[in-house]
C-alpha cells in the first residue's frame, strides 16, 4: 500500500471516530449546539495533548479511540444540560402514531424504561452520575474510573454504592430499602 | 457486623468483576447457601441490567 493510500485510510478512520463522537454526544445531550461544542473541545484537547503534528495526533487519536469517548462523556456530564433536554424523547417518539399502528408491548416498555432510567440518572449528583455511567455504560474497571476521574479506587467504590442506592430508590422502590450496606462512606 | 453484611457488601464487587478469585469463590459458596444474599444479588443484577439496557449506542 502506498503512503498516500495509507494516509487516506487513516484519515477515513479518524473521520469515522469523529462521526461516532457526534452520535454519542447527541444521545447524551439531545442538543445540537452542545454537541458541536463538546466534539470540538474533545478533539481539540486530544490533538493538543499529542502535539502539533497532525499525522501523529491522528495515529494516537485512532489508537486511543476509547479515550476521547471518555473525555467527551465527562465533558457532557459536566456541562450544563437542562433536564428537559437530557431526557427529551426522540422526535419520532413524540409523533402521533397512526391509528392502525400497534406498537409492541416490549417496545413501549423499552421506551418508557429508557426515559425513566435516564431521568433517574439525571437526578443523581454529578459525582455519582459520572461513576455510574463510566461503570455501567462504559464498562470501565474501578481502577480505570479512578484514573479517569483522578481519585482513589475507594472513592470510586463509595460513589458507586451511593449512586446505586439512589437509583434503586428511584427505579426499584419496591425492592429492599437502601440500608447501611449501600451507604459506604468515602 | 454479621457474615451476611460482609457478603452483602461484596455483591456489587462480584457483579463488577472486582473480587479476587478466592474471594469470588468464597462469595459463590455463600450465595449458594444464603437465600437473603442471593436475593440481594438478583436485585443488584436487575438494576445493573436496567442501566446497561439504556446505554446509548455509538
Amino acid at each position: 500500500m502506498s503512503s498516500n493510500e495509507h494516509a487516506k485510510q487513516e484519515s477515513t478512520a479518524g473521520i469515522e471516530h469523529i462521526d461516532g463522537l457526534y452520535g454519542y454526544a447527541f444521545v447524551l445531550t439531545q442538543n445540537r449546539t452542545v454537541v458541536e461544542d463538546l466534539v470540538q473541545e474533545t478533539t481539540f484537547a486530544q490533538f493538543e495533548r499529542w502535539g502539533d503534528c497532525g499525522m501523529i495526533a491522528l495515529h494516537v487519536f485512532i489508537d486511543q479511540a476509547k479515550s476521547p469517548f471518555i473525555r467527551l462523556h465527562i465533558n457532557a456530564l459536566r456541562c450544563f444540560v437542562p433536564l428537559s433536554d437530557f431526557v427529551q424523547p426522540d422526535v419520532a417518539e413524540n409523533r402521533e402514531q397512526p391509528a392502525l399502528h400497534i406498537e409492541s408491548h416490549d417496545a413501549y416498555v423499552g421506551k418508557l424504561e429508557r426515559r425513566q432510567v435516564r431521568a433517574a440518572i439525571q437526578q443523581l449528583p454529578e459525582e455519582a452520575r459520572e461513576v455510574i455511567l463510566l461503570r455501567e455504560w462504559e464498562e470501565l474497571s474501578y481502577r480505570e474510573i479512578a484514573t479517569v476521574l483522578d481519585c482513589p479506587v475507594g472513592t470510586v467504590m463509595s460513589r458507586l454504592a451511593r449512586a446505586r442506592s439512589k437509583l434503586r430508590d428511584f427505579l426499584l422502590p419496591n425492592n429492599y430499602p437502601s440500608g447501611e450496606k449501600a451507604e459506604a462512606t468515602e | 457486623m454479621s457474615a451476611c453484611d460482609d457478603y452483602g457488601a461484596m455483591v456489587p464487587l462480584f457483579l463488577d468483576d472486582e473480587l479476587r478469585r478466592f474471594e469470588a469463590e468464597d462469595f459463590r459458596k455463600h450465595i449458594a447457601s444464603c437465600a437473603g444474599c442471593r436475593q440481594l444479588l438478583v436485585e443488584e443484577q436487575v438494576l445493573s441490567q436496567l442501566l446497561r439496557h439504556t446505554r446509548p449506542l455509538y
